[in-house]
Formats: structure tokens, C-alpha cells, sequence
């Protein structure tokens, strides 16, 4: 029985020396600067987006900008060179999806600017309601000069503006419109009760000249 | 004398049109504040369809208040007619009774009767119509029951005091006469004091008799011989063909 135990006991003491035996192993050390500049860039860029709602508009090249950025997030300061590299990907994506993001928001606040602009257009409230109408124009060329000359958030606003200002006046307008449409429906009802009854004197009257009233 | 020709030919030219001119502003449709309101209303049609909402609507506003002061002149006007109207055919029923001395054989009734003819005639000139019209009206039914002097003398029984209308055996046929200062018509028919002494009844006589005039529709074409009915108007007995006095 105790001859059994021998070989086994040998074994596990020898697994115990080789195991003791053996090195630690190495703790890898960055060398690599942060990308401190890259991933202030574009946090500046992510936050700009986002400021502007402009990640709606162009989700596909935001998604992967997010993803690199994210990546980046993780390895920063155990991974720079990697870090960097994923930054370096995300920036480009994120003025992408401003450059698309702005270009798609800016057309459909035309678009809305446009229809509001033909709602008022259709009321004539360039004559009813001058002053709101006119307030409208102006925010809508400054609109047009703003994306003309790349200040896209600022088109944005104006745009938006000249909808606001063309709702506005339209429904003056429509109100105007109304009252005035009342009034002439009640002098029109008026001049012909009367041209009736005139003719109906008249007819009295010759009669009643000429032979039977 | 070519030339004198063509003055001629243009004044009456002229003439024509100064006639027709004056002819169409008898309608009341020329009435200035009436023609002022239809081109108000063009205006505040023009307006509208140009947006100046606010200047259609005070445009508009000025249209019906001048169509109103236009039918209230139209109103007027026809009240001033139908008073003159009326107090022409008083004033004529007020000669007939001076023609046949009514003051000595009707005094009562002629005291009346000038006195509602004054009344007329102030009221009228005051422009109350309506007071006019009824003062008119009195006058003829006051003296419906004056009859010429001749008639009456040849009359079998004397009546110096003229009876109630409605008392008398009114006829029931006229023969329509041809008149040339004073045609006959429903309206005048109906105005003479054995029929119902009021032109305003033409008509009882006009839908007694259509059948027998040459367009029914026309009331204004009565012809001289036509046998007329006489309806009674307010259940009067009424019987013979009036003779007129000759």
C-alpha cells in the first residue's frame, strides 16, 4: 500500500518545482503620447452633432464616427497609438455628418419655410399683413445668404424664423380674409334686396302711370 | 345748305339721345347713392380679390349702408307718388263736387270733405305721406255718395241727403268707355264712386273679368264696349248696367 503512494507523491512535487521555477510575466508599458489633441477635436465635433440634432440626419455616417469614437474611449491611455487611429477615424466621420447632417436640415427648413411662405402667399397676406410678411422675407433672404456662405446653423434658425413669420402672417391674413368676405356678402345681399325691391317700385310705378299699379 | 342738312341730322341726333338719357334716369335703379353702392361694390370686390382685406370690408360696409339710404329714398319716393296719387284723384273728386254745388246739396259731407282735402294737401307738402295718403283717401270715400246734379234732379224721388254707399243698389256691369282725357283701365274703373271708389280694388275686377280680355296676362289692355263684371267687394247688392249720365 505504501509502495502505491510513492510515484504519485513524486509527481506532485515535481509539478510544485517546475511551477515554482517559472518567471512572471512582462507588464507591458505604453510608450505612445495620448491623443489628447485628436480626442478633444473630436469630442468638440460629436458635441457640435449633437448640439445641432444633426445625428438624424445622417445616422449612418454618425453610427460609425460613435463606434470609432467609443473604440477609442476604451484604449485611451493603455492603447495611444490605437486610440489615435480610431480618433483619427472618428473625426472625419463626425464632419461628415455635419457637412451631411447641415445640407439635409437646411432643406427641410427651406422646405417647410417654403410652404408656410405659400400658405401666406395664397391668403395674399403680402397686402394683409404687411408688417409679418415682410418680417418673413427678411429672415428668409438672410436664410438663403447664410447657406450660401456655409453658416448653416444660422441658415437653420432663419429659416425657421421666416416659417414662423409666414404662419404668422397668413393667419392674420386668413382672419382678415374672413371678416372681409363677411362684409361684402352682407352688401352684396344688401344692394340686391334693394335693386329688387327698386325694380319692383318701378314696375308699381309705371304701371300705375300708364294704366293698372 | 349740304352743310345745314348735317347740323340738323346731329342735333337731332343729339336730341334723341338727351330724350333717352332723361327717359332712363326715370328709373329708381339711377337713384345716385343706389349707382354710388354698385360701384362701392365693385371697388370692395376688387379689393378683396387684391388682399386689401381691410379696405373690401370698410369699402364693402359703405356699399350696403348707401343701398340702404337708397331703398329708404326708393321708399320715400313711392310714398310721395302714391300720396300725389291719391290726392290728385281727391282733388278731382273736390272739383266734381263744386261743379255740382255739393256745398248746397251735401253740406255736411263737403264741410268734411274740404277739410280732409286741406289736411291732405298740408300733410303732403309737410312730406307725411302716409297721412296724406289717408287724408286722400277719406276725401273719396266722403264723397262717394256725391252724385251729379243732373242725375239727381232727374231721379224720381228727391234725396237731398246723400245715402250710405252701402245702402245703394250699385250695378253690377260696366261698359267700358273710350275716354280720350281719361281712358278707361281697372284702375280708374275701380276708382269710380259706383264701383268701389278705390283704384287699389282693380284687381277684384281684374280676376273677375280676365277671361274676357285679350291676354289675360295683361291687365293693361281693356277694349271700349267690353261688358265688365262687377264683383261685390264687401257683400254690397249690386244689379244692372251702369248708365252714364249724359
Amino acid at each position: 500500500m505504501r509502495l502505491n503512494k510513492i510515484p504519485v507523491f513524486c509527481a506532485m512535487a515535481a509539478l510544485l518545482a517546475i511551477s515554482c521555477a517559472t518567471a512572471p510575466p512582462p507588464v507591458v508599458v505604453d510608450t505612445a503620447p495620448k491623443p489628447e489633441t485628436e480626442m478633444a477635436k473630436a469630442t468638440e465635433r460629436r458635441a457640435y452633432v449633437k448640439d445641432n440634432g444633426l445625428e438624424a440626419y445622417a445616422p449612418d455616417s454618425f453610427k460609425k464616427a460613435e463606434d470609432n469614437y467609443t473604440a477609442a474611449g476604451k484604449v485611451y491611455g493603455t492603447d495611444n497609438a490605437k486610440a489615435k487611429e480610431l480618433l483619427d477615424l472618428a473625426l472625419p466621420l463626425y464632419e461628415q455628418t455635419v457637412t451631411d447632417g447641415f445640407t439635409k436640415k437646411v432643406a427641410e427648413k427651406k422646405a417647410v419655410a417654403d410652404s408656410s411662405k405659400s400658405k401666406a402667399d395664397e391668403q395674399k397676406a403680402k397686402v394683409a399683413a404687411k408688417d409679418s410678411y415682410a418680417a418673413a422675407e427678411a429672415a428668409y433672404a438672410k436664410a438663403v445668404a447664410d447657406a450660401a456662405a456655409g453658416q448653416y446653423a444660422s441658415s437653420v434658425a432663419s429659416y425657421q424664423e421666416a416659417a414662423k413669420k409666414y404662419e404668422e402672417a397668413a393667419s392674420i391674413a386668413a382672419a382678415a380674409r374672413t371678416q372681409a368676405q363677411t362684409a361684402l356678402d352682407s352688401a352684396n345681399a344688401s344692394i340686391q334686396s334693394t335693386a329688387d325691391r327698386l325694380k319692383a317700385i318701378d314696375t308699381e310705378m309705371a304701371a300705375g302711370q300708364g294704366g293698372t299699379p | 345748305m349740304r352743310h345745314a342738312y348735317k347740323s340738323w341730322l346731329i342735333l337731332g341726333v343729339f336730341l334723341l339721345l338727351g330724350a333717352v338719357a332723361s327717359f332712363g334716369q326715370n328709373s329708381l335703379t339711377d337713384n345716385p347713392n343706389y349707382r354710388k353702392a354698385l360701384d362701392l361694390q365693385r371697388m370692395a370686390k376688387q379689393y378683396y380679390d387684391s388682399g386689401d382685406y381691410q379696405k373690401s370690408m370698410e369699402t364693402s360696409q359703405q356699399a350696403e349702408e348707401l343701398s340702404k339710404v337708397a331703398l329708404a329714398e326708393s321708399e320715400k319716393q313711392r310714398m310721395r307718388w302714391m300720396a300725389n296719387s291719391y290726392k290728385n284723384r281727391a282733388s278731382e273728386r273736390i272739383a266734381f263736387g263744386e261743379k255740382n254745388r255739393a256745398v248746397t246739396r251735401y253740406p255736411d259731407v263737403w264741410t268734411q270733405a274740404k277739410a280732409s282735402y286741406e289736411i291732405a294737401q298740408k300733410t303732403f307738402l309737410a312730406e307725411e305721406y302716409q297721412a296724406s295718403v289717408d287724408a286722400s283717401r277719406k276725401v273719396m270715400e266722403l264723397m262717394a255718395g256725391v252724385e251729379p246734379e243732373q242725375k239727381a234732379a232727374a231721379a224720381p224721388a228727391p234725396a237731398p241727403a246723400p245715402k250710405p254707399v252701402a245702402s245703394k243698389v250699385l250695378p253690377s256691369i260696366y261698359e267700358v268707355r273710350l275716354i280720350e282725357s281719361r281712358r278707361d283701365c281697372f284702375w280708374r274703373i275701380a276708382e269710380y264712386p259706383f264701383v268701389y271708389g278705390d283704384p287699389w280694388k282693380w284687381r277684384l275686377l281684374y280676376e273677375a273679368n280676365k277671361d274676357m280680355i285679350p291676354d289675360p296676362n295683361d291687365p293693361d289692355l281693356i277694349l271700349p264696349g267690353m261688358l265688365m263684371k262687377i264683383p261685390s267687394a264687401s257683400g254690397e247688392v249690386r244689379e244692372g248696367t251702369w248708365v252714364p249720365v249724359p
